[in-house]
């Protein structure tokens, strides 16, 4: 597979982090800072948790930096801590079993009538942060950071036949929803 | 890519809900933060490494001293003993160093020239445009 500029360049700088270089440091920090924010922030709702989870991401890797052997992998092994350390703060908040009560109250609740593209679209948008976090951590990486199955797997620590049935049956989910609201 | 994995990418895509809340001074807090735990981790590598080789070269220049002041045969031996573990630990830790420097080097240069290919190739294929 053809790698563009910008992963390349990525790669250069992590190997320039791994020598000492302070400035590759903080150009690697500026471009993946907002990437790892958001993601933390759609995962956790939560402005000042997600800053507090991409801190502790970033304080991780600069630990584990020197001992990266691929610079290639450093997508999925930042995004991996981060899922991680998103994974913890969920648990603690017990967040898992309020959304999943969520989903589940969704799933019985009767849609509106007569939406158009931009309601079906915040239709999807609730549909998606109805989901469990894991799910929606799934959706994120693959169509937003555009990650690949094995990349995916490699993040999440799980095999990519369970990245994929998850997918599967995620989107099954969420197609389910769409069509209640479209067909009304 | 069927239809609804088409409106997914393109609603998560969107981060336009998200533009107005990075808190900028709060980004720019968090920056010097981790900026300043790189130094320290830099600083701190140096300085282990630094210990090491001092603590070798130590074991290996006292264990000559006494090598040569020792008169008992395993008082000789013993000293050999530390002064071969301290030359080695020199040596080895030296060696380290340099794999570790060279390879970072290679590396970098392989990167550099695949960055430039890259950038050739996307020029190329813009200028046939």
């Amino acid at each position: 597979m053809r790698k563009s500029r910008a992963q390349i360049y990525d790669e250069l700088l992590v190997i320039k982090c791994q020598q000492g270089d302070r400035e590759a440091f903080n150009e690697l920090v500026g471009r993946w800072q907002k990437r790892l924010w958001h993601y933390a922030y759609r995962l956790t709702g939560s402005e000042p948790s997600a800053w507090d989870i991409v801190q502790e991401t970033w304080f991780a890797i600069v630990k584990g930096l020197a001992k990266l052997d691929d610079s290639a992998i450093f997508p999925a092994w930042a995004f991996r801590i981060l899922n991680n350390k998103c994974a913890d703060w969920l648990r603690a908040r017990h967040l898992q079993s309020r959304l999943n009560d969520q989903l589940a109250e969704q799933a019985q609740e009767e849609p509106d009538n007569g939406q158009d593209d931009s309601e079906k679209a915040e239709s999807l948008r609730q549909a998606v942060q109805r989901l469990s976090p894991d799910s929606r951590a799934l959706l994120e990486l693959r169509y937003h950071e555009g990650f690949d199955i094995a990349q995916i797997a490699k993040i999440m620590g799980v095999p990519e036949g369970t990245v994929k049935s998850r997918l599967h049956r995620t989107l099954e989910q969420l197609r389910q929803i769409v069509e209640r609201f479209e067909n009304g | 890519m069927d239809n609804l994995e088409k409106k997914l990418t393109e609603l998560l895509s969107d981060d336009s809900d998200l533009a107005g809340r990075v808190d900028q001074a709060a980004r720019k807090e968090m920056t010097q933060m981790i900026f300043e735990k790189f130094e320290l981790d830099m600083f701190k590598v140096k300085v282990v490494f630094w210990i090491f080789l001092a603590v070798s070269a130590a074991m290996m220049v006292g264990g000559m001293i006494f090598l040569t002041q020792e008169k008992g045969v395993r008082g000789m031996l013993f000293a050999a003993v530390i002064a071969l573990i301290g030359y080695n630990s020199t040596i080895l830790m030296k060696l380290w160093y340099w794999v570790v420097s060279t390879k970072l080097s290679i590396l970098k240069e392989l990167k550099q020239m695949q960055l430039q290919m890259a950038e050739l190739t996307g020029k190329e294929s813009s200028g046939k445009d």
